[in-house]
Protein backbone atom coordinates (compact mmCIF):
# COMPACT_ATOMS: atom_id res chain seq x y z
CA UNK A 1 0.00 0.00 0.00
CA UNK A 2 1.40 3.38 -0.96
CA UNK A 3 1.68 6.38 1.22
CA UNK A 4 -0.93 7.92 -1.09
CA UNK A 5 -3.33 5.18 -0.43
CA UNK A 6 -2.96 5.67 3.06
CA UNK A 7 -3.23 9.32 3.06
CA UNK A 8 -6.92 8.92 1.30
CA UNK A 9 -9.21 7.97 3.88
CA UNK A 10 -7.85 10.12 6.74
CA UNK A 11 -8.26 12.85 4.89
CA UNK A 12 -12.22 11.59 3.78
CA UNK A 13 -12.44 10.98 7.56
CA UNK A 14 -11.97 14.15 8.27
CA UNK A 15 -13.74 15.77 5.96
CA UNK A 16 -16.35 13.94 6.55
CA UNK A 17 -16.39 14.63 10.69
CA UNK A 18 -16.39 18.43 9.56
CA UNK A 19 -19.45 17.68 7.53
CA UNK A 20 -20.92 15.58 10.04
CA UNK A 21 -20.44 18.53 12.61
CA UNK A 22 -22.12 21.56 10.34
CA UNK A 23 -25.06 19.26 9.98
CA UNK A 24 -25.59 18.94 13.34
CA UNK A 25 -24.81 22.22 14.46
CA UNK A 26 -27.45 23.05 11.77
CA UNK A 27 -30.18 21.39 13.26
CA UNK A 28 -29.51 23.58 16.90
CA UNK A 29 -32.19 25.95 15.34
CA UNK A 30 -34.68 23.33 14.90
CA UNK A 31 -35.89 20.21 12.79
CA UNK A 32 -35.00 21.24 8.96
CA UNK A 33 -35.15 18.78 5.86
CA UNK A 34 -32.06 17.52 3.62
CA UNK A 35 -32.48 20.62 0.98
CA UNK A 36 -33.01 23.03 4.06
CA UNK A 37 -29.84 21.82 5.72
CA UNK A 38 -27.79 21.60 2.44
CA UNK A 39 -28.75 25.50 1.69
CA UNK A 40 -27.80 26.37 5.20
CA UNK A 41 -24.54 25.43 5.30
CA UNK A 42 -24.04 26.91 1.40
CA UNK A 43 -25.69 30.71 1.65
CA UNK A 44 -24.07 30.44 5.63
CA UNK A 45 -20.36 29.82 4.18
CA UNK A 46 -21.53 32.60 1.17
CA UNK A 47 -21.18 29.34 -0.96
CA UNK A 48 -17.99 28.78 -0.09
CA UNK A 49 -18.69 25.40 0.43
CA UNK A 50 -20.91 24.17 -2.28
CA UNK A 51 -23.43 20.97 -0.79
CA UNK A 52 -22.36 17.63 -2.93
CA UNK A 53 -25.70 16.03 -2.29
CA UNK A 54 -23.97 12.66 -2.55
CA UNK A 55 -22.36 13.55 0.40
CA UNK A 56 -24.83 15.26 2.22
CA UNK A 57 -27.66 12.37 1.66
CA UNK A 58 -24.84 9.68 3.09
CA UNK A 59 -24.07 11.69 6.03
CA UNK A 60 -27.92 12.25 7.23
CA UNK A 61 -28.32 8.58 7.42
CA UNK A 62 -25.16 7.98 9.00
CA UNK A 63 -25.71 10.28 11.81
CA UNK A 64 -29.40 8.62 11.87
CA UNK A 65 -27.51 5.24 12.27
CA UNK A 66 -25.56 6.93 15.04
CA UNK A 67 -28.41 7.80 16.94
CA UNK A 68 -27.27 11.30 16.54
CA UNK A 69 -30.87 12.39 14.68
CA UNK A 70 -33.69 11.47 13.87
CA UNK A 71 -35.77 11.85 11.12
CA UNK A 72 -39.47 11.96 10.88
CA UNK A 73 -41.82 12.65 7.39
CA UNK A 74 -43.38 16.46 8.46
CA UNK A 75 -45.29 18.47 5.91
CA UNK A 76 -43.77 21.84 5.73
CA UNK A 77 -45.78 24.74 6.58
CA UNK A 78 -45.25 26.64 3.63
CA UNK A 79 -45.12 24.04 1.07
CA UNK A 80 -48.44 21.74 1.91
CA UNK A 81 -46.31 18.71 1.13
CA UNK A 82 -44.21 15.96 3.04
CA UNK A 83 -40.48 16.22 3.50
CA UNK A 84 -38.11 14.34 5.76
CA UNK A 85 -37.45 16.14 8.96
CA UNK A 86 -33.91 15.38 10.91
CA UNK A 87 -34.21 16.64 14.56
CA UNK A 88 -31.29 16.70 16.44
CA UNK A 89 -31.45 14.10 19.70
CA UNK A 90 -29.70 14.37 23.46
CA UNK A 91 -26.70 12.01 22.35
CA UNK A 92 -26.46 14.28 18.95
CA UNK A 93 -26.25 17.38 20.88
CA UNK A 94 -23.27 16.02 23.11
CA UNK A 95 -21.50 14.69 19.90
CA UNK A 96 -21.85 18.11 18.91
CA UNK A 97 -20.16 19.70 21.88
CA UNK A 98 -17.33 16.87 21.40
CA UNK A 99 -16.86 17.51 18.11
CA UNK A 100 -16.66 21.33 18.37
CA UNK A 101 -14.04 20.92 20.89
CA UNK A 102 -12.00 18.51 18.87
CA UNK A 103 -12.73 21.07 15.73
CA UNK A 104 -11.67 24.28 18.38
CA UNK A 105 -8.11 22.23 19.22
CA UNK A 106 -7.43 21.18 16.05
CA UNK A 107 -7.58 24.53 14.23
CA UNK A 108 -5.41 26.33 17.24
CA UNK A 109 -3.07 23.54 16.90
CA UNK A 110 -3.21 24.23 12.91
CA UNK A 111 -2.96 28.50 13.70
CA UNK A 112 0.19 27.84 16.18
CA UNK A 113 2.11 26.09 13.71
CA UNK A 114 0.54 28.32 10.66
CA UNK A 115 0.95 31.70 12.26
CA UNK A 116 3.25 31.58 15.25
CA UNK A 117 3.84 35.42 15.33
CA UNK A 118 0.13 35.97 15.72
CA UNK A 119 -0.23 33.65 18.58
CA UNK A 120 2.81 35.81 20.54
CA UNK A 121 1.14 38.85 19.86
CA UNK B 1 -36.65 -6.16 16.22
CA UNK B 2 -36.33 -3.27 12.94
CA UNK B 3 -33.83 -5.52 10.92
CA UNK B 4 -36.17 -7.40 8.86
CA UNK B 5 -38.31 -4.91 7.18
CA UNK B 6 -35.02 -2.53 7.49
CA UNK B 7 -34.28 -3.09 3.90
CA UNK B 8 -37.53 -2.33 2.13
CA UNK B 9 -38.37 0.40 3.61
CA UNK B 10 -34.68 2.08 3.80
CA UNK B 11 -34.75 1.89 0.13
CA UNK B 12 -37.95 3.46 -0.83
CA UNK B 13 -37.76 6.39 2.31
CA UNK B 14 -34.38 7.41 0.32
CA UNK B 15 -35.85 7.19 -3.02
CA UNK B 16 -38.82 9.28 -1.24
CA UNK B 17 -36.58 11.71 0.28
CA UNK B 18 -34.47 12.64 -2.75
CA UNK B 19 -37.29 13.08 -4.70
CA UNK B 20 -38.99 15.12 -2.41
CA UNK B 21 -36.14 17.48 -1.96
CA UNK B 22 -35.35 17.60 -5.71
CA UNK B 23 -38.67 18.88 -6.67
CA UNK B 24 -38.57 21.45 -3.46
CA UNK B 25 -35.13 22.24 -5.32
CA UNK B 26 -36.92 22.60 -8.26
CA UNK B 27 -39.71 24.73 -7.36
CA UNK B 28 -37.19 27.14 -5.88
CA UNK B 29 -35.47 27.44 -9.67
CA UNK B 30 -39.00 28.23 -10.86
CA UNK B 31 -39.93 30.78 -8.05
CA UNK B 32 -36.96 32.26 -9.05
CA UNK B 33 -38.07 32.95 -12.17
CA UNK B 34 -36.56 29.74 -14.06
CA UNK B 35 -38.90 28.11 -16.98
CA UNK B 36 -40.29 25.09 -15.92
CA UNK B 37 -37.43 23.57 -18.33
CA UNK B 38 -34.28 25.34 -17.26
CA UNK B 39 -35.79 24.37 -13.60
CA UNK B 40 -36.11 20.82 -14.14
CA UNK B 41 -32.65 21.00 -15.48
CA UNK B 42 -31.05 23.17 -13.14
CA UNK B 43 -32.54 20.74 -10.46
CA UNK B 44 -30.74 18.04 -11.38
CA UNK B 45 -27.55 19.21 -12.25
CA UNK B 46 -27.35 20.70 -8.55
CA UNK B 47 -28.67 17.11 -7.51
CA UNK B 48 -25.85 15.36 -9.67
CA UNK B 49 -26.90 11.66 -10.22
CA UNK B 50 -29.13 10.09 -7.97
CA UNK B 51 -29.15 7.35 -8.52
CA UNK B 52 -25.46 6.80 -7.32
CA UNK B 53 -26.86 9.26 -4.28
CA UNK B 54 -29.09 6.81 -3.15
CA UNK B 55 -26.33 3.59 -3.43
CA UNK B 56 -24.35 5.78 -1.59
CA UNK B 57 -27.19 6.79 0.62
CA UNK B 58 -28.18 3.03 1.11
CA UNK B 59 -24.67 2.20 2.00
CA UNK B 60 -24.54 3.46 4.82
CA UNK B 61 -27.06 1.49 6.53
CA UNK B 62 -25.37 -1.51 4.53
CA UNK B 63 -25.11 -4.82 6.75
CA UNK B 64 -27.40 -2.93 9.73
CA UNK B 65 -30.00 -5.50 9.26
CA UNK B 66 -27.35 -8.49 10.01
CA UNK B 67 -26.36 -6.20 13.02
CA UNK B 68 -29.68 -6.14 14.03
CA UNK B 69 -30.09 -9.64 13.76
CA UNK B 70 -26.95 -10.81 15.86
CA UNK B 71 -28.04 -8.31 18.16
CA UNK B 72 -31.16 -9.85 18.69
CA UNK B 73 -29.78 -13.35 18.90
CA UNK B 74 -27.38 -12.65 21.25
CA UNK B 75 -30.28 -10.67 23.48
CA UNK B 76 -31.97 -13.69 23.27
CA UNK B 77 -29.64 -16.24 23.68
CA UNK B 78 -28.61 -13.96 26.95
CA UNK B 79 -32.37 -14.28 28.50
CA UNK B 80 -32.36 -17.78 27.61
CA UNK B 81 -29.39 -18.53 29.53
CA UNK B 82 -30.36 -16.93 32.33
CA UNK B 83 -33.77 -18.76 32.75
CA UNK B 84 -32.61 -22.42 31.84
CA UNK B 85 -36.13 -24.03 32.95
CA UNK B 86 -37.86 -21.54 30.71
CA UNK B 87 -35.32 -22.26 28.10
CA UNK B 88 -35.60 -26.23 28.50
CA UNK B 89 -39.23 -26.09 28.59
CA UNK B 90 -39.49 -24.15 25.25
CA UNK B 91 -37.16 -26.17 23.50
CA UNK B 92 -38.77 -29.50 24.95
CA UNK B 93 -42.00 -28.15 23.30
CA UNK B 94 -40.78 -26.85 19.96
CA UNK B 95 -38.53 -30.70 19.82
CA UNK B 96 -42.17 -32.69 20.86
CA UNK B 97 -43.95 -30.05 18.41
CA UNK B 98 -41.91 -30.47 15.63
CA UNK B 99 -40.89 -34.39 16.42
CA UNK B 100 -45.06 -34.58 16.52
CA UNK B 101 -45.35 -32.60 12.96
CA UNK B 102 -42.91 -34.85 11.33
CA UNK B 103 -44.61 -38.21 12.81
CA UNK B 104 -47.69 -36.88 11.46
CA UNK B 105 -46.68 -36.21 8.41
CA UNK B 106 -44.71 -39.08 7.60
CA UNK B 107 -47.73 -41.11 7.93
CA UNK B 108 -50.39 -38.99 5.99
CA UNK B 109 -47.54 -39.13 3.79
CA UNK B 110 -47.67 -43.17 3.42
CA UNK B 111 -51.33 -43.56 4.32
CA UNK B 112 -52.68 -41.11 1.69
CA UNK B 113 -49.97 -39.68 -0.80
CA UNK B 114 -47.59 -43.11 -1.72
CA UNK B 115 -49.17 -44.86 -4.15
CA UNK B 116 -49.21 -48.65 -4.11
CA UNK B 117 -46.23 -49.53 -6.26
CA UNK B 118 -47.69 -52.01 -9.37
CA UNK B 119 -46.99 -52.11 -13.05
CA UNK B 120 -50.13 -50.27 -14.71
CA UNK B 121 -52.33 -50.25 -11.88
CA UNK B 122 -55.66 -49.33 -13.83
CA UNK B 123 -55.75 -53.17 -15.26
CA UNK B 124 -55.43 -54.50 -11.36
CA UNK B 125 -58.62 -54.86 -9.67
CA UNK B 126 -58.93 -56.47 -5.78
CA UNK B 127 -61.16 -58.84 -5.54
CA UNK B 128 -63.84 -59.14 -2.60
CA UNK B 129 -66.21 -62.07 -1.73
CA UNK B 130 -69.58 -60.93 -2.18
CA UNK B 131 -71.59 -62.17 1.30
CA UNK B 132 -70.12 -61.51 4.85
CA UNK B 133 -66.76 -63.17 4.46
CA UNK B 134 -64.16 -61.28 4.18
CA UNK B 135 -61.25 -63.58 2.74
CA UNK B 136 -61.05 -66.34 0.28
CA UNK B 137 -59.90 -69.76 0.90
CA UNK B 138 -57.21 -71.19 -1.55
CA UNK B 139 -59.71 -73.52 -3.75
CA UNK B 140 -61.60 -70.58 -4.19
CA UNK B 141 -58.85 -68.11 -5.34
CA UNK B 142 -57.46 -70.84 -7.49
CA UNK B 143 -61.22 -71.60 -9.41
CA UNK B 144 -61.37 -67.85 -9.44
CA UNK B 145 -58.03 -67.44 -11.15
CA UNK B 146 -59.08 -69.58 -13.87
CA UNK B 147 -61.93 -66.65 -14.73
CA UNK B 148 -61.76 -65.82 -18.56
CA UNK B 149 -61.60 -62.44 -18.07
CA UNK B 150 -58.59 -62.48 -15.93
CA UNK B 151 -55.14 -62.40 -16.77
CA UNK B 152 -53.25 -63.44 -13.70
CA UNK B 153 -54.55 -63.57 -10.08
CA UNK B 154 -52.72 -63.52 -7.11
CA UNK B 155 -53.20 -64.36 -3.25
CA UNK B 156 -52.15 -63.00 -0.36
CA UNK B 157 -52.62 -63.02 3.36
CA UNK B 158 -51.13 -60.80 6.30
CA UNK B 159 -49.27 -62.64 8.61
CA UNK B 160 -47.15 -62.14 11.63
CA UNK B 161 -43.81 -64.58 12.10
CA UNK B 162 -41.60 -65.15 15.35
CA UNK B 163 -38.26 -64.51 14.26
CA UNK B 164 -34.93 -65.78 15.63
CA UNK B 165 -31.77 -64.08 15.73
CA UNK B 166 -29.31 -64.89 18.21
CA UNK B 167 -31.02 -65.02 21.76
CA UNK B 168 -33.79 -62.78 20.61
CA UNK B 169 -37.60 -63.77 19.40
CA UNK B 170 -39.06 -60.91 17.82
CA UNK B 171 -42.49 -60.58 16.25
CA UNK B 172 -42.25 -59.64 12.17
CA UNK B 173 -45.06 -58.46 9.90
CA UNK B 174 -45.00 -60.58 6.96
CA UNK B 175 -46.93 -61.02 3.52
CA UNK B 176 -47.80 -65.11 2.62
CA UNK B 177 -48.31 -64.84 -1.09
CA UNK B 178 -48.88 -66.94 -4.08
CA UNK B 179 -46.01 -67.50 -6.01
CA UNK B 180 -47.00 -65.30 -8.96
CA UNK B 181 -47.29 -62.20 -6.26
CA UNK B 182 -44.60 -59.84 -7.79
CA UNK B 183 -45.30 -60.98 -11.07
CA UNK B 184 -48.88 -59.58 -10.77
CA UNK B 185 -48.05 -57.07 -9.79
CA UNK B 186 -45.08 -56.54 -11.80
CA UNK B 187 -42.45 -55.93 -9.42
CA UNK B 188 -38.82 -56.73 -9.69
CA UNK B 189 -36.87 -57.16 -6.51
CA UNK B 190 -33.58 -54.60 -6.57
CA UNK B 191 -31.69 -57.83 -5.62
CA UNK B 192 -31.80 -61.37 -6.24
CA UNK B 193 -35.19 -63.20 -8.08
CA UNK B 194 -38.60 -63.40 -7.48
CA UNK B 195 -40.60 -66.17 -6.69
CA UNK B 196 -40.42 -68.98 -9.38
CA UNK B 197 -43.82 -71.32 -9.75
CA UNK B 198 -41.08 -73.81 -8.75
CA UNK B 199 -40.95 -72.47 -5.02
CA UNK B 200 -44.60 -74.35 -5.03
CA UNK B 201 -47.22 -73.56 -2.98
CA UNK B 202 -49.52 -76.78 -0.89
CA UNK B 203 -47.56 -79.56 0.50
CA UNK B 204 -43.95 -78.98 -0.93
CA UNK B 205 -42.44 -76.71 1.64
CA UNK B 206 -40.41 -73.86 -0.69
CA UNK B 207 -38.62 -71.93 2.51
CA UNK B 208 -38.05 -69.13 0.55
CA UNK B 209 -38.11 -65.70 1.49
CA UNK B 210 -37.97 -61.93 -0.17
CA UNK B 211 -37.57 -59.52 1.99
CA UNK B 212 -38.25 -55.50 2.08
CA UNK B 213 -35.65 -52.89 1.72
CA UNK B 214 -36.37 -51.44 5.16
CA UNK B 215 -35.63 -55.23 6.73
CA UNK B 216 -32.70 -56.03 4.76
CA UNK B 217 -31.32 -52.51 6.04
CA UNK B 218 -32.58 -52.33 9.68
CA UNK B 219 -31.92 -55.86 10.60
CA UNK B 220 -28.96 -57.65 8.00
CA UNK B 221 -27.44 -53.99 7.58
CA UNK B 222 -28.16 -53.77 3.84
CA UNK B 223 -24.88 -56.77 3.91
CA UNK B 224 -24.43 -57.00 0.04
CA UNK B 225 -24.22 -60.92 0.39
CA UNK B 226 -27.47 -61.17 1.74
CA UNK B 227 -28.85 -63.47 -0.71
CA UNK B 228 -28.49 -67.26 -0.27
CA UNK B 229 -28.44 -66.20 3.96
CA UNK B 230 -31.03 -67.99 6.13
CA UNK B 231 -33.17 -66.41 8.79
CA UNK B 232 -34.94 -68.40 11.42
CA UNK B 233 -38.83 -68.14 10.95
CA UNK B 234 -41.53 -69.78 13.10
CA UNK B 235 -38.77 -72.49 14.00
CA UNK B 236 -37.46 -73.05 10.30
CA UNK B 237 -35.25 -71.75 7.98
CA UNK B 238 -35.62 -69.77 4.70
CA UNK B 239 -33.51 -68.64 2.39
CA UNK B 240 -33.39 -65.28 1.24
CA UNK B 241 -33.49 -65.35 -2.20
CA UNK B 242 -34.72 -62.06 -3.08
CA UNK B 243 -34.73 -58.04 -1.93
CA UNK B 244 -37.26 -55.71 -2.73
CA UNK B 245 -36.46 -51.92 -4.37
CA UNK B 246 -37.14 -49.11 -1.32
CA UNK B 247 -38.64 -47.75 -3.22
CA UNK B 248 -41.60 -50.37 -3.01
CA UNK B 249 -45.00 -49.60 -1.11
CA UNK B 250 -46.85 -52.84 -0.07
CA UNK B 251 -50.56 -53.66 -1.71
CA UNK B 252 -52.45 -52.94 1.50
CA UNK B 253 -51.62 -49.57 0.99
CA UNK B 254 -52.33 -47.45 4.44
CA UNK B 255 -48.52 -47.36 4.62
CA UNK B 256 -48.73 -51.06 6.07
CA UNK B 257 -44.94 -52.48 4.79
CA UNK B 258 -44.47 -56.13 5.67
CA UNK B 259 -41.18 -56.89 6.33
CA UNK B 260 -41.16 -60.38 4.10
CA UNK B 261 -42.49 -62.41 2.20
CA UNK B 262 -43.01 -66.13 1.42
CA UNK B 263 -44.93 -68.23 -0.82
CA UNK B 264 -48.14 -69.44 0.39
CA UNK B 265 -48.04 -72.94 1.96
CA UNK B 266 -50.03 -75.58 4.07
CA UNK B 267 -48.37 -75.11 7.17
CA UNK B 268 -48.40 -70.80 6.88
CA UNK B 269 -51.86 -70.04 6.24
CA UNK B 270 -53.70 -73.58 7.02
CA UNK B 271 -56.84 -75.19 5.41
CA UNK B 272 -55.21 -74.92 1.72
CA UNK B 273 -57.22 -78.45 1.20
CA UNK B 274 -60.28 -76.68 2.77
CA UNK B 275 -62.67 -74.52 0.67
CA UNK B 276 -64.57 -73.21 3.62
CA UNK B 277 -61.29 -72.10 5.36
CA UNK B 278 -58.97 -69.32 4.64
CA UNK B 279 -57.79 -66.04 5.03
CA UNK B 280 -56.73 -65.28 1.34
CA UNK B 281 -57.26 -61.57 -0.66
CA UNK B 282 -57.15 -61.30 -3.96
CA UNK B 283 -55.71 -58.81 -6.76
CA UNK B 284 -56.21 -59.88 -10.32
CA UNK B 285 -54.68 -58.41 -13.38
CA UNK B 286 -57.39 -58.32 -16.18
CA UNK B 287 -57.62 -58.10 -19.47
CA UNK B 288 -57.60 -54.23 -20.93
CA UNK B 289 -60.74 -52.54 -20.70
CA UNK B 290 -62.41 -54.67 -18.65
CA UNK B 291 -64.97 -53.53 -16.05
CA UNK B 292 -65.69 -53.89 -12.47
CA UNK B 293 -69.12 -55.30 -13.55
CA UNK B 294 -67.93 -57.45 -16.33
CA UNK B 295 -65.57 -58.82 -13.71
CA UNK B 296 -68.19 -59.91 -11.30
CA UNK B 297 -70.33 -60.99 -13.72
CA UNK B 298 -67.90 -63.32 -14.76
CA UNK B 299 -66.84 -64.58 -11.51
CA UNK B 300 -70.59 -64.40 -10.43
CA UNK B 301 -70.31 -67.86 -12.98
CA UNK B 302 -67.67 -69.65 -10.74
CA UNK B 303 -69.38 -68.47 -7.47
CA UNK B 304 -72.25 -70.07 -8.78
CA UNK B 305 -70.36 -73.46 -9.55
CA UNK B 306 -68.49 -73.61 -5.94
CA UNK B 307 -72.30 -73.42 -4.52
CA UNK B 308 -73.45 -76.25 -6.74
CA UNK B 309 -70.23 -78.56 -5.89
CA UNK B 310 -70.05 -77.80 -2.07
CA UNK B 311 -74.38 -76.95 -1.12
CA UNK B 312 -73.20 -77.19 2.19
CA UNK B 313 -69.56 -75.62 2.13
CA UNK B 314 -68.39 -78.17 4.14
CA UNK B 315 -66.15 -80.67 2.13
CA UNK B 316 -62.56 -80.63 0.66
CA UNK B 317 -61.40 -79.92 -2.41
CA UNK B 318 -60.05 -83.28 -2.83
CA UNK B 319 -63.17 -85.09 -3.10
Amino acid sequence: MSSMEKGTPKRADLLQGTLDMLVLRTLIYGPAHGHEIGKHIQRTTNDFLQMQHGSLYPALHRLERKGWVVSKWETAPDRNREFKYYRLTDKGRKQLVFEESKWKQMSEAVARVMWPAAEEN
Amino acid sequence: MRWWWQIGKCNADVERELQSDLELEEEEQRERGASSEEAHYCARRAFGNTLLIKEQTLEVWGWLWLEGLINDVRYAARGLRRSPVFTFVSVLSLVLGLGLVTGIFGVLNAVFLDAVSARNPSDLRYVYPGDSDVSFSYFQYLSSAKDPLVVGMAAYSAERFSMRSENDVESIAGDVVSPNFFDILGIEPALGRSFLSSDRQGDQESHVVIISNTFWKRKLEGAPDVLGRTIELNREPFTIIGVLPSSYRSIHGYGMSPDLYVPVTQQLVGGLGDPDAGSLQLVARVLPNVTAAQLKASLLGIVQEWRQRYPDNKRCIGD
